[in-house]
């Protein structure tokens, strides 16, 4: 592997490549990386190993501290992500960099790079047309003149791809991009990326799912905790257990076992009937919406993103209005009611957005374990808080659920991702839920604590809990649930009673809306 | 894992004194521009101080003028700190004012214990009434406080000027002002021989302990705080969002509305349209510049009483101009604005925890 | 009666025009992202900068010169704490205008001297009409339109044309980028600070021509705050407008209207002000503000990106 960086097939070669961030964390340890013309090369490794990290310091959009990158041939520098994309190196990110309010043609060109078109003065219609024609060509046909804000996700990430071909980028870096895609549109998306190889484009694909590497690359690199552990130039050559322990450093034992079904359809915990509910811009995101939640289960609710999940859950938990319909959880109807009023009956909720609505970053960390009962015994008395119960309670749940943290007054702006989901989990689970909305519980978790919450949620399940679990990650709604209903466009369009009956490409056509029964 | 954290203690000592850090700078921009004027710095600086608290009269004089910025203040610390930004405290202060005088000289000879309450009750309500049509705006229709705030202002300084010169005008006197108000109403003075009344002492050692517990101890400054430091998760946290908003308005209005009542039944007597020199926009100065703390409120009010009082004796034998005060506190609330905020912004980084 | 009709619209553009320019000025910083409070405190210093030296030049142009560049720095301070910083842009922009207040008051008695005399200092030559020949002869139109300062001609240019960048230019579909959302924007390759420190600066020069025709062309004298809040209401008319450079326009000549007409009530003296109080004819702009905020300002989707601290990490 010697002067690879001046070879004519290695379109990028990455070198000595280490990031600290700011906290001390070393993200990225000495990685070596290069990729060939023409290759999809599968960056493996589960989450937190690095992968994004040093796919964004590929990308110009984080320096590295040491190290050196060539791109085809050359030694570069970038300073920003417009220096990567002068060099044809364009990355999809896990959040799309898409501006909602404007349309898909609008977000191709911001920025002002590639596209035949220049100047100041802007022909949106001429600009539509070019983009349309574009598209097909590139055998991604999108409506160039559709909003964002209005589009599945699977085409907003395909905006995406076509942005960056657009911008005339022959290296594309995808994030973890069939997270928020059905396993149909998952082999949709790989046919286009093998396409996209044979016409000589370069393609680097992160994941953290063994047999997606598997499948579609031509080499596979490994990272484990910020360095590489391994480079496998022939994938077929390895089982899929041997890659297993490579990406996890052990042998994977998962240890939750669920006891055999346990719930009791006699007597439901929350019924929704005909719930309508709209979404931020006033349109039905939940229409006529049927669900039944029963006392030790796991329902994982199976959907694309967008199709009226995060408005279920908001009505559910009383922070959005219900236009019609009802909700009746454990006998008592809440349709309406004040969040407070669904929190005092049992109702646990951990949210999708940690650092938005989980937790109050300016507060501490006693401060927000015990913001949802701060008004209750022992936490205060006649309006006035009891700091020594406070702080106890918080050291308690501190050791409970492995938070770390220098001291519960600390402000929880300074904890990791990991620890403050930790914190809601010990807010959330620590008053004897009686049911638990799980939103994307493990997302961007590495698979330590995605275990650990795993095996909270088998346990309150087995305790008789019912627990409505949304995650974008099939593989987790499979693995966790008793039963899984499938939303699309606001509508449950289909319950599996039974787990293991399911056919992935049959689910997959219900998420899409292409099947209903 | 370990967590690592940076103590740097010398940036924390330099926040917990940065706003006196703040003061010196400021005057000594002051002393510059003074210089430039024309006038010795020294001679000024020194009647500055002597106007602010060369004598015991000064000090009392210093905390009369301090009382009706720390109750503004101490109101506005309980609004900020919900993020709910009340730039009308001075309508506020009008309306307290105004409905404080009315009472007064309606008050019909009632004893001093009943009617002083009274009075000061009423011109709180006033002050809350006056804030919560834009409490309301802004809790159930997401209308920026901001701008219905300084409009509630400008409405309530020509209402009440409307009503000085009309139905409530002293037929007698040569100003549009209210007849003086019977001496039951009159605030007790707590020292012989200086003006230093009840009103600055129960607002001193009343009111600043009672809001320093209101907004660290009790469950309601709790919940302003969560509202302040994100909405969204104080709704998830169960908090009634919009309520909180409506309370920290009214609060602040109330205590706005006592600051009108405190001059007229301790320093005026009367009902004036220049009761107040801008005291509702001071507030926010000192409200800043005290952190939202009861107790740095407090120190930076009477910091701001003993500046404007300071600023006259420096006018009068120094022959600084007029204005001082307002100057030196636009200059301190940048300074402590911007400062705080780097400094912050350096913790953050290095990891020291601000509280 | 005619006569009424045409003074008093002729009255209402020409009270809405230092109000539009800052209120445009205040578009366009907010299309970037940027919630600017400190408006009526560059207004304030603009009226202030431009007395004192049209005062002591006695050329009104100069006056107008200072005062647009006074508006200017005091954008790129507000510029520099708020998008360079990151600080939270509504305390610095409320303690800006604290400092406006502070120091125009100040200086205006350290220039003048402490001494109020009864007749405060006046500047003798202002910025006056400047009729177009042949239009501002036309009946009607003429006298409202075609008899004004200079600066109603531009602002007439201006909204077009500030109409025209942001929805027909690359520019302006960048610069709504970074008021949608900056760090996508600044991904992409659009420089953010760039972009929001010019449209600052923008509303500094706008901003600062606001602020001098108060002081030397609709009065010839500085009063102690004499903006009076309009910064703030220039700020609701962007709201109220939804942003939109021509529905801004629009409530602006309905809010200037109701201006003019509270200047017509006090200068009919008696008549008028014994069933109408000098004191709600005065109130009557705020009023109308307020009741247009109440009805109208419900809830409008405003640059998602506005008033948020965004820093670039790298």
């Amino acid at each position: 592997m010697v002067h690879l960086e001046s070879s004519k097939d290695y379109v990028v070669v990455m070198k000595g490549i280490t990031k600290v961030y700011p906290g001390g964390v070393v993200a990225n340890r000495n990685i070596d990386f290069d990729l060939k013309r023409g290759e999809i090369h599968a960056l493996l490794g589960e989450n937190g190993a690095g992968k994004t990290t040093l796919m964004k310091i590929l990308a110009g959009c984080l320096l590295p501290d040491k190290g050196e990158i060539y791109v085809k041939g050359e030694r570069v520098k970038f300073r920003s992500p417009v220096d990567a994309i002068k060099k044809g190196i364009g990355m999809v990110h896990q959040h799309f960099t898409l501006i909602p309010s404007f349309t898909v043609a609008e977000n191709i060109i911001l920025g002002g790079i590639g596209g035949k078109r220049e100047g100041i003065k802007l022909d949106m219609k001429a600009i539509e047309e070019e983009i349309a024609e574009f598209a097909k060509k590139h055998g991604l046909p999108i409506n160039p003149k559709a909003r964002i804000e209005e589009l599945p996700v699977g085409l907003k990430q395909r905006v995406e791809i076509l942005r960056l071909l657009y911008r005339k980028a022959d290296i594309l870096i995808l994030d973890e991009p069939t997270s928020v895609l059905t396993p149909l549109e998952v082999k949709e998306l790989f046919e286009a990326l093998k396409r996209m190889a044979s016409e000589g484009k370069s393609i680097v694909f992160v994941t953290h799912k063994l047999d997606e590497a598997l499948s579609i690359s031509d080499r596979i690199t490994v990272l484990r905790k910020g360095e590489v552990v391994a480079r496998i130039d022939n994938p077929k050559s390895i089982s899929k257990e041997k890659l297993a322990e490579l990406v996890v450093g052990r042998k994977i034992v998962y240890k939750a076992v669920k006891t055999k079904t346990l719930y009791d359809k006699t007597t439901p915990l929350m019924e929704i009937r005909n719930l309508k509910v709209l979404d931020d811009r006033g349109v039905l995101a939940v229409r006529n919406l049927n669900l039944t939640l029963y006392p030790g289960e796991i329902l994982g609710l199976a959907g694309v993103e967008g199709n009226g999940q995060r408005e279920l859950v908001e009505a559910i938990t009383g922070l959005r209005r219900v236009e019609e319909g009802e909700i009746v959880i454990l006998g008592k109807k809440v349709t309406n009611k004040p969040p407070k009023y669904i929190i005092e009956l049992g109702v646990s909720y951990i949210p999708e957005d940690r650092t938005g609505r989980g937790v109050a970053l300016e507060l501490s960390v006693a401060e927000n374990l015990i913001a949802k009962v701060h008004d209750k015994t022992p936490f205060s008395r006649r309006g006035i808080l009891n700091l020594k119960s406070i702080y106890s309670f918080a050291k308690e749940a501190i050791e409970k659920f492995n938070i770390v943290t220098p001291s519960v007054k600390t402000p929880t702006m300074y904890l990791s991702g990991g620890n403050i989901q930790r914190l809601i989990l010990a807010r959330e689970l620590s008053f004897k839920p009686k049911i638990i909305i799980a939103e994307q519980p493990t997302a961007g978790l590495d698979v330590a604590a995605t275990e650990f919450i795993h095996k909270l949620l088998i346990d309150f399940r087995n305790s008789g809990c019912g627990i409505l679990l949304i995650s974008a990650d099939i593989d987790e709604i499979l693995k966790l649930s008793d039963r899984v209903a499938v939303i699309y466009g606001g509508r449950i369009v289909k319950v599996y009673d039974e787990v293991s009956r399911i056919d992935l490409i049959e689910l997959s056509k219900y998420m899409l809306g292409v099947k209903t029964e | 894992m370990k967590f690592k954290l940076k103590y740097s203690e010398k940036v924390k000592v330099i926040y917990t004194l940065y706003p006196v850090i703040s003061i010196v700078i400021a005057l000594a921009i002051l002393s510059l521009v003074i210089y430039i004027i024309g006038v010795d710095p020294i001679k000024a600086l020194y009647y500055l101080y002597f106007g602010m608290m060369g004598n015991y009269n000064y000090v009392s004089e210093t905390l009369i003028r301090a009382t009706p910025i720390l109750l503004v203040s101490l109101g506005l610390a309980i609004a900020f700190t919900a993020k709910v930004w009340n730039i009308g405290a001075e309508g506020q202060l009008y309306m307290g004012g105004l409905i404080a005088a009315i009472v007064a000289l309606n008050s019909g000879g009632l004893p001093s214990a009943i009617a002083i309450p009274l009075i000061w009750i009423c011109a709180g309500l006033a002050g809350a009434a006056w804030a919560f049509i834009p409490a309301i705006l802004k809790a159930k229709y997401e209308i920026n406080e901001i701008f219905t705030t300084i409009m509630m202002n400008y409405i309530a300084i020509y209402f009440t000027s409307y009503m000085l010169h009309g139905p409530l005008r002293d037929p007698v006197s040569h100003f549009p002002e209210t007849p003086t108000i019977p001496e039951n109403t009159w605030l007790p003075r707590i020292i012989p021989q200086y003006r230093f009344h009840a009103g600055s002492l129960f607002s001193l050692v009343v009111l600043v302990p009672l809001v320093y517990i209101m907004l660290s101890r009790s469950t309601l400054g709790f919940k302003l705080k969560l509202v302040g430091s994100s909405r969204e998760s104080a709704r998830y946290y169960g908090v009634d969002v919009e309520k909180s908003i409506i309370y920290a308005m009214l609060l602040s209005g109330f205590f706005a509305g006592l600051a009108g009542a405190n001059e007229v039944t301790g320093v005026v007597f009367k009902m004036r349209p220049e009761i107040s020199p801008g005291y509702g926009f001071t507030g926010i100065a000192v409200a800043l510049l005290g952190r939202l703390n009861a107790f740095g409120v407090m120190l930076a009010s009477i910091f701001m009483g003993g500046l404007i009082n300071g600023s006259y004796t420096m006018h009068r034998m120094a022959q600084v101009p007029v204005g001082v005060a307002y100057f030196v506190q636009g200059l301190l609330i940048i300074l402590v604005v911007a400062g705080e905020y780097i400094l912050k912004r350096i913790m953050l980084v290095k990891g020291v925890s601000v509280r | 009666m005619y006569e009424i009709v045409v003074g008093q619209l002729a009255a209402t553009v020409r009270i809405l025009t230092p109000l539009a320019l800052a209120a445009l000025g205040e578009l366009i910083v907010e299309r970037s992202g940027v919630l600017n409070l400190s408006i009526e405190g560059i207004m304030l210093f603009g009226a202030f900068v431009a007395f004192i030296t049209t005062f002591y030049t006695d050329n009104p142009w100069i006056g107008i010169l200072s005062a647009m560049g006074v508006g200017v720095l005091l954008a790129l301070f507000f510029g520099i704490l708020t998008v360079l910083l990151a600080l939270d842009q509504i305390i610095v922009g409320l303690s800006m205008n604290i400092l406006a207040m502070g120091a125009t008051f100040f200086f205006y008695r350290a220039i003048f001297g402490w001494y109020v005399s009864p007749v405060p200092p006046h500047v003798e030559t202002i910025i006056t009409e400047m009729p177009i020949p042949g239009l501002s002869m036309i009946p009607v139109i003429g006298p409202i339109f075609f008899n004004q300062t200079v600066f109603t001609y531009l602002l007439f240019i201006l909204i077009p044309l500030t109409y025209i960048v942001l929805y027909k230019t690359r520019i302006g579909l960048h610069l709504r980028a970074c008021g949608e959302d900056p760090l996508v924007a600044d991904y992409l390759g659009i420089n953010v600070y760039k972009y929001r420190f010019i449209a600052l600066a923008i509303e500094g020069v706008l901003g600062g021509i606001a602020g001098a025709l108060l002081s030397i062309s609709q009065y010839n004298m500085f009063l102690d705050n004499m903006t009076a809040g309009r910064g703030y209401i220039a700020i609701a008319l962007v709201i109220l407008g939804g942003w939109d450079p021509l529905k801004m326009l629009l409530g602006t000549l309905l809010y200037a209207f109701v201006e003019a007409l509270q200047l017509r009530i006090q200068a009919a003296g008696v008549v008028v002000t014994a069933w109408f109080p000098y004191q709600f004819a005065l109130m009557l702009p705020y009023l109308v503000a307020l009741i247009a905020l109440i009805l109208f300002g419900r809830r409008i989707r405003g640059p998602k990106a506005l008033a948020k601290p965004y820093r670039r990490v790298r």
